[in-house]
């Protein structure tokens, strides 16, 4: 009795892997083939001089010996991408949440709207986004020419003055919230209709709905857009490359931008992808954080339907959602 | 001691994957008997790619070569080539910088050209073999020059006229300059561009050459006018007298001139200074974004002590071949057609710099195709080479990194953030450790 | 009451229009200078509507690069990007789902894996990826840019994943218990819930595929394989006259595909069946 039971667990069990498998066989052959060498790769490249045009040379820790020690710009492009991350992302994500609560309601004008806030993300990196910016930031540009109408005497170069210069990134990036607003406005969508139908009978306003039904039941979004913006933060080139390249005197340098140039400017991807795996590290520690404390605020629509009470059951996400 | 064998062994098999997957392929050129297949990779703008490829279509069509052209932008070309560089993979004909040559050539990814110019491939019946020395990378020929330019000063006329001040000449001095864009200051209240702002080490090479001194040394390994006490508290000293300018307000503001990116934001095409410091082959992009205004080149200031003058020619960028090419001697033919044929002059323009080859100098200046800024920029390379007929090899290895230092601390400086002293001390004792790796 | 809620109505579009006017100016500045004189593109920043109105920069872009037009780049682009998006929604939703609903061995580690290879600068993958891609012989050719499309995106993946967490488990039990297999499960009952999710996923899909630079540059040699990406940087280098007039004119035809694409996508989007019909 006890073997036949053990016999059908485990051929469900191999049922399951079969299938799990399967489904995540399509990426699973793509990363194996195509992403899981050059990462493998990219650490021992790390413990070699690489110039890419000869054989590696093998250095041990040397380049990151170099990193902790000697490289003043590693130090400095890793304090610019901090202050990047930690102003931009939290004020990003917050226009996207505000913007697609405000689009989310029903009009004739709505879809325009959306296709209007979204736009800003579409133009990237291009050449009308930096032209634009200098003529908007510059001593005699827009932003200017309007403190002085409004009273304040303003001389400052806003993109290459020192103290400015990487607001003028920041506030492109935040320009830029179309795809956290687009994901945020899907999760809304994804909201049963009868939560807010039920909450009206009970006479809740609007602010009580959005506390009590809305915010919870989009947590699992917002942490999804904070984690993968998290992510894409630090690793943030293209908008300080358009627009300050760095400068002026390495205020602007962006870590991905410093590892770039080392990888291909200076020809050190040794040291490049020694930069890189610290990056990693770091950015995997902060990833991991907000794992971690997602148990204490991400609420999964699962728990309010087995819950009897219908309150709020915190479960694990994350890493832990996927063993759930 | 193993695992470290291992690992080395285990590295380099990755690595060679790319490397061995085409060793034995081998591409069904015949022999440089015309029907040669070559790749040819250059970077540039519309223009370029259009002038470009119907040259080298009408060189196809002559020789009998299948010329594949693989043109893209600045942006990423040496991303690109460095990774095919490790695919083995390079194109057979690479358009190649003064900054990245010496990385190809001292790994061997380029070959010597010397052998092509001995058999006549490349031919040097109107082209200075001493010139050619822009090219020559640890004693050997890595790339054809394409065409050289020079450091200079561009000035606008108009302003000058009305400042009632006489045009500056080839033979001015460091403090004339200072003392010329103050007037002008004074007179029309006209500004002048600080000097070199985004590319300081062209004003600096240019400084310690009036003392005698390369700018690096020849084997690159550091800079040869380190110690020279005098060289460098003269340069700082000039690097000073700008500053003071800026306090004065007499040259502009740092901060300004940092934003600008496109050719039409400069004070010089705005006609809101009165020179500027640039590299010759621009100069035809500020007389035609500023076409309202009267524009000529100068050489640049001489500073007072120094015992000669300060500049110099470049090359401007190279032909190089890569050592994947099947068919060398088809593809230095190319080369040759590039740099020497007059049909390819005409239609390619000073693109590229102004050419060695000193036949075809002459035919662009006399040609009415020309436009006057064109044969401005020749008058002035002349000029130039007659003063320094040699022409400055390619920059040394890790150069890049040291010279991103200088251009960092002299905007420091124009900024108020370090005094010019310690910008100079600074490059030096940064350069000291960078350059010999 | 009804007046109050107009006023309410008038107020609330004068301001997302207005800050949307704001958002979308440098898009609306490039439009109009696609139609100045080349010359005048970037010394009238501060003006928007041209005094004279040319069409010569649209046919000077068009005609491309020695003969290579745009027709040839935006054929490249769609068949690239077509292919990109239709694997990357099959591969992402089908691992999406595999992470989330079913517990197989060694799940939690490939998730981590998936997580941890997003945390790597591309630029150092760069290199070794195109070794393997050139010993498959696939450099010039559109494989390197389309097939590891096919196993999804992580960022996509996680992004499915979320939304499956908010559908109710009990589906797939009742569906199990109605008999029906867990492929069936997915495309006749998930598939239809995470239409939102996936639409999102397509939007993004088409627009980071369109618009990728570096990775085109890579693996496509031949300017007849190039992409309206690559293409678009053809037009400007920093040491010479460029064609700013060409440019944005072409930048202009590029962003057409990808608003199109928004604007037919979008209702799923926001009409997403979601969980509405069946939450009773």
């Amino acid at each position: 009795m006890k073997s036949t039971l053990s016999v059908t667990m485990r051929r469900r069990r191999r049922k399951e892997n079969l299938i799990g498998y399967f489904f995540i066989g399509p990426w699973l052959i793509c990363f194996l083939a195509f992403t899981a060498v050059p990462f493998v790769t990219s650490f021992f490249l790390s413990l070699t001089e690489y110039d890419m045009l000869s054989a590696p040379k093998f250095v041990g820790l040397k380049n990151y010996v170099r990193m902790f020690t000697s490289d003043k710009l590693f130090r400095q492009s890793l304090g610019v991408t901090f202050q990047f991350v930690f102003i931009s992302i939290p004020l990003r994500l917050l226009f996207a949440l505000i913007v697609a609560l405000i689009l989310n309601r029903d009009s004739k004008a709505i879809p325009l709207y959306r296709v209007v806030y979204y736009l800003p993300s579409i133009l990237g990196g291009s050449v009308a986004v930096s032209v634009m910016w200098r003529y908007v930031f510059s001593k005699s540009g827009v932003l200017n020419t309007a403190l002085q109408a409004i009273g304040i005497n303003s001389m400052i170069s806003w993109i290459s003055n020192k103290d400015t210069a990487l607001w003028s990134i920041i506030l492109l990036f935040i320009w830029q919230f179309g795809s956290p607003m687009l994901i945020f406005l899907s999760g809304l969508k994804q909201i049963p209709k009868s939560y807010y139908e039920a909450a009206q009978v009970d006479g809740a306003g609007a602010v009580k709905k959005f506390f009590y039904i809305t915010l919870p039941l989009l947590t699992p979004i917002i942490f999804f857009n904070l984690v993968m913006q998290m992510i894409g933060g630090f690793m943030v080139f293209s908008q300080a490359m358009i627009i300050t390249d760095g400068g002026p005197m390495n205020r602007t340098l962006m870590y991905a931008l410093y590892l770039y140039r080392q990888s291909f400017a200076y020809y050190k991807m040794g040291y490049g992808c020694a930069l890189a795996w610290v990056l990693m590290i770091i950015i995997g520690a902060f990833t991991a954080l907000v794992f971690k404390s997602s148990s204490a605020w991400v609420f999964y629509e699962n728990s309010m339907n087995d819950g009897s009470s219908g309150a709020k059951k915190k479960h694990r996400t994350g890493k832990k959602a996927v063993r759930a | 001691m193993k695992a470290r064998r291992i690992f080395a062994v285990s590295l380099a098999a990755v690595m060679a994957l790319g490397t061995s997957a085409y060793a034995g392929e081998a591409e069904s050129a015949s022999e440089s008997e015309g029907g040669a297949t070559l790749r040819i990779a250059w970077w540039g703008g519309q223009e370029r790619h259009n002038s470009t490829i119907s040259a080298l279509d009408a060189y196809a069509e002559k020789s009998g070569d299948t010329l594949n052209y693989e043109y893209t932008s600045w942006d990423s070309y040496f991303e690109n080539l460095a990774t095919q560089a490790v695919g083995n993979n390079l194109p057979d004909v690479i358009q190649m910088s003064t900054t990245d040559i010496i990385n190809y050539s001292k790994n061997g990814q380029i070959i010597d050209l010397q052998p092509y110019i001995d058999d006549g491939t490349i031919s040097t019946e109107y082209i200075d073999t001493d010139s050619l020395s822009g090219g020559v990378v640890d004693g050997q020929l890595a790339g054809i020059t394409t065409g050289v330019n020079s450091v200079a000063v561009i000035y606008n006329k108009g302003i000058f006229d009305q400042a009632g001040i006489d045009y500056p000449t080839d033979e001015w001095t460091w403090s004339e300059f200072i003392q010329t864009a103050k007037d002008i200051y004074d007179a029309t209240g006209v500004q002048t561009d600080i000097p070199f702002l985004a590319e300081a080490r062209w004003l600096i090479e240019d400084m310690v050459r009036c003392y005698g001194y390369d700018f690096f040394s020849e084997d690159g390994q550091s800079l040869p006018w380190a110690d020279d006490d005098d060289v460098k508290s003269a340069v700082a000293a000039a690097v000073q007298q700008i500053k003071d300018g800026v306090d004065a307000g007499y040259f502009v503001d740092p901060e300004v001139q940092v934003a600008w990116s496109t050719t039409e934001e400069n004070y010089i095409v705005t006609g809101q200074s009165a020179m500027s410091f640039i590299l010759s082959n621009y100069y035809t992009m500020y007389t035609t974004a500023g076409s309202d205004n009267q524009y000529d080149l100068v050489m640049l200031p001489k500073l007072d002590d120094g015992k000669q003058t300060g500049m110099y020619l470049n090359p401007n960028m190279y032909w190089t071949i890569s050592k994947n090419c099947e068919d060398p001697k088809a593809a230095a033919a190319v080369i040759n057609y590039l740099v020497n044929d007059e049909d390819a002059c005409m239609t390619l323009g000073t693109d590229r710099g102004i050419y060695l080859n000193s036949h075809l100098r002459e035919l662009l200046s006399e040609s009415d195709d020309v436009s006057d800024d064109t044969k401005t920029v020749l008058s002035y390379i002349s000029r130039v080479q007659e003063a320094v007929p040699s022409v400055n090899p390619a920059d040394p290895a890790n150069s890049a990194e040291a010279i991103s230092v200088l251009k960092n601390d002299y905007t420091s400086v124009m900024y108020g953030e370090m005094s010019a002293e310690d910008c100079i001390q600074d490059f030096v004792d940064q350069a000291s450790s960078i350059l010999p790796e | 009451m009804k007046r109050k809620k107009i006023i309410g109505t008038i107020l609330f579009h004068v301001f997302v229009a207005g800050i949307g006017f704001i958002m979308v100016y440098p898009l609306i500045w490039m439009f109009f200078s696609s139609f100045k004189a080349s010359d005048r593109v970037l010394s009238t920043v501060g003006q928007l509507i041209p005094t004279e109105w040319h069409l010569s920069n649209y046919r000077n872009g068009w005609a491309g690069f020695g003969g290579t037009t745009f027709a040839t780049f935006f054929k490249n682009s769609f068949i690239v990007t077509f292919l990109s998006v239709l694997g990357n929604i099959i591969g992402s939703s089908m691992a999406a789902y595999g992470f989330s609903r079913i517990r197989f061995a060694g799940r939690r580690f490939w998730f981590l894996m998936m997580m941890i290879t997003m945390m790597v600068p591309s630029q150092v993958l760069m290199v070794p990826q195109y070794i393997i891609f050139h010993g498959l012989h696939w450099v010039d050719t559109f494989l390197p840019l389309v097939v590891p499309e096919w196993g999804g995106r992580a960022f996509f993946i996680f992004l499915i994943m979320q939304f499956i967490q908010g559908i109710p488990r009990e589906l797939d039990e009742a569906a199990e218990i109605d008999g029906c297999g867990k492929i069936r499960l997915f495309t006749n009952v998930m598939v239809p819930l995470i239409v939102p999710a996936i639409a999102t996923s397509a939007i993004f899909a088409f627009y980071w595929k369109w618009d990728d630079f570096m990775g085109s540059l890579l693996y496509l040699n031949a300017p007849k394989n190039y992409t309206v990406a690559i293409a678009l940087k053809l037009f400007t280098d920093p040491t010479a006259v460029s064609d700013y007039g060409a440019m944005f004119a072409m930048c202009v035809l590029s962003l057409v595909p990808v608003i199109v694409l928004f604007l037919l996508t979008q209702r799923y989007i926001v009409d997403g069946i979601a969980t509405s019909g069946l939450k009773g």
